[in-house]
């Protein structure tokens, strides 16, 4: 058998260019395994209100007051799971309403958040939800809650970043609310950062996210998240 | 030498197009058209719970929408099928076929499964989507891991079998020896039995939508059972719509290859070696998922 290696070297090219639309095609198909976290499957808007205290006569952060209004889909298999149905009104009857706080009191208690708060690089540590109020509004879940500091966080000078997601991204958080500071007297300013997959720094992130970083990343939900900042002077 | 540099360009090419592309875009926009048709399923339930007319429709359509956009995320089905496509001998209609009762199984299935479950064992919600994440879906990444490595062997074997023939031939010591040196393309896993076939169906179906158990758990609860199990069918066909369209596209990047590789007389080569890339990348996906899986 005689090797041709002109032709050999052209066909090789051929071969070559063929199967790299063909691995391109093939990528393509298997997109979804790029992302293998990145696959919610609950929608939940919403955002935070800041909850200031006096602490030795300077405004300090002691809680946050949580918002999520959950999808339409999402609120009939919470309810369905909880064996909870709504009446006429398409609303919850005060004991299902009783009975769905103090399940989400203790499914709150394992829930790792969908609030991730920081000042700088460190991180504030959040005790589980209290006052929970939960309602139906145009068939959608609203639940709201308070979320109080370990410890009370500094303000004056300060910026403290909230990220608005869950880790896992199961559940798609989005910030739909302007955040307002209640509480003690301070000036103090709230800005929300939509998540934008245009910054440059967010899309080396994303490239990370889709290659082989994935799976081993469990903050996978804070690549997509809409942050929160507060400001106080 | 020619062996090294076919194995060299798909090695090169995966990994040059692993790197090159960024589906960011098309998953978020597969989630936002997932929002709308999942909110659009809970207004034809509701409607369907106070006797709207068209709920019935409404309910499906959305389902069949849904179940399309869904399987745009991650999936064990859809790169099953598309590593098939691509790395077997195995014809378009075959693969369709296998796609589509891939699909309508693991519906069916996430019927049994949450309707026997609340009837017969009184299994709880929470119980059930826990079973499915925890349990079933460890074992069907397994399963299709399983199937990816026995592509990997089937194409390793065939590929080291070709390597022998060309430098029999290339020596000229065997012409007209009388036995066949190397698999013809079309002796390379064609997945025809019917083993095969189950096996490859059964791996798919074992772990099913999230989607559709969420669904078909409302569907119990409020007591519209017969719509939650069609709905969730027509949920099954929506993925098989995309899962077939994987398939197609696959086959038919099969056969630009092949016809590419024809110049260079590698058919074989070009086959058994994607074969085995094909069962590599299948894997080494289903043992990504399961690792995410066993994590949860």
């Amino acid at each position: 058998m005689t090797f041709n290696k002109k032709r050999g070297r052209r066909s090789l090219a051929t071969s070559a260019q063929s199967m790299l639309r063909v691995l391109a095609g093939v990528s393509i198909m298997l997109v979804g395994a790029h992302h293998v976290s990145a696959h919610p499957h609950a929608f939940v808007d919403g955002g935070v209100d800041f909850v200031l205290t006096q602490q030795d006569g300077q405004p300090v952060l002691s809680a946050l007051h949580v918002t999520w209004l959950l999808d339409e889909f999402e609120t009939l298999y919470m309810l369905s799971a909880a064996e909870i149905g709504l009446n006429q009104d398409g609303n919850l009857s005060e004991p299902d309403r009783s009975a769905f706080v103090k399940q989400m009191h203790e499914w709150l208690g394992s829930f790792a958040g969908s609030t991730h708060v920081s000042v700088g690089s460190e991180s504030k540590p959040l005790r589980r939800a209290e006052n929970i109020v939960v309602d139906i509004v145009e068939g959608r879940l609203k639940i709201t809650f308070d979320r109080a500091f370990a410890s009370p966080v500094k303000v004056v000078g300060e910026k403290i970043d909230v990220g608005f997601y869950e880790q896992t991204y199961f559940y798609a958080y989005s910030v739909t609310q302007s955040a307002r500071v209640r509480g003690a007297e301070a000036q103090c300013e709230t800005q929300t950062i939509p998540f934008n997959d245009e910054l440059p720094a967010l899309q080396a992130s994303l490239r990370k996210l889709g290659r082989e970083e994935v799976p081993e990343d469990t903050d996978v939900g804070r690549l997509f998240a809409d942050w929160i900042v507060l400001q106080c002077a | 030498m020619r062996l090294m540099a076919v194995v060299a360009v798909i090695m090169l090419s995966a990994g040059a197009v692993f790197f090159a592309l960024d589906m960011t875009a098309l998953v978020q926009w597969a989630a936002e058209r997932q929002r709308e048709f999942q909110n659009a399923m809970a207004g034809a339930i509701r409607g369907l719970r106070t006797g709207q007319p068209g709920a019935w429709s409404a309910l499906l359509a959305a389902a069949v929408a849904y179940g399309f956009v869904h399987a745009v995320g991650p999936g064990h089905g859809k790169y099953l099928i598309g590593g098939l496509g691509l790395g077997s001998s195995v014809s378009t209609t075959r693969l369709v076929t296998i796609a589509l009762l891939s699909s309508l199984a693991q519906a069916l299935w996430a019927v049994t499964l949450v309707y026997g479950g609340f009837s017969l064992l009184s299994y709880t919600a929470h119980q059930l989507t826990a079973f499915t994440e925890t349990v079933l879906a460890p074992i069907s990444y397994l399963a299709v891991a399983l199937v990816g490595l026995m592509l990997f062997w089937r194409g390793l074997r065939s590929f080291l079998s070709r390597d022998t023939s060309w430098r029999r031939q290339d020596h000229g010591h065997c012409s007209g020896c009388g036995h066949a040196h190397a698999p013809a393309p079309e002796d390379v896993a064609k997945l025809t039995s019917l083993s095969d076939t189950v096996a490859l169906i059964a791996s798919v179906a074992i772990r099913p939508c999230t989607g559709a158990i969420f669904l078909l758990i409302i569907a119990w609860q409020m007591d519209i059972k017969l719509a939650g199990a069609v709905a969730t069918i027509a949920m099954g066909l929506g993925t098989a719509g995309l899962t077939t369209m994987v398939a197609v596209s696959s086959v038919a990047a099969r056969g630009v290859t092949l016809a590419s590789a024809k110049g260079l007389g590698t058919v074989s080569t070009a086959l058994s070696a994607l074969q085995a890339v094909s069962g590599v990348l299948i894997i080494w996906f289903s043992m990504l998922l399961f690792g995410v899986a066993v994590r949860v």
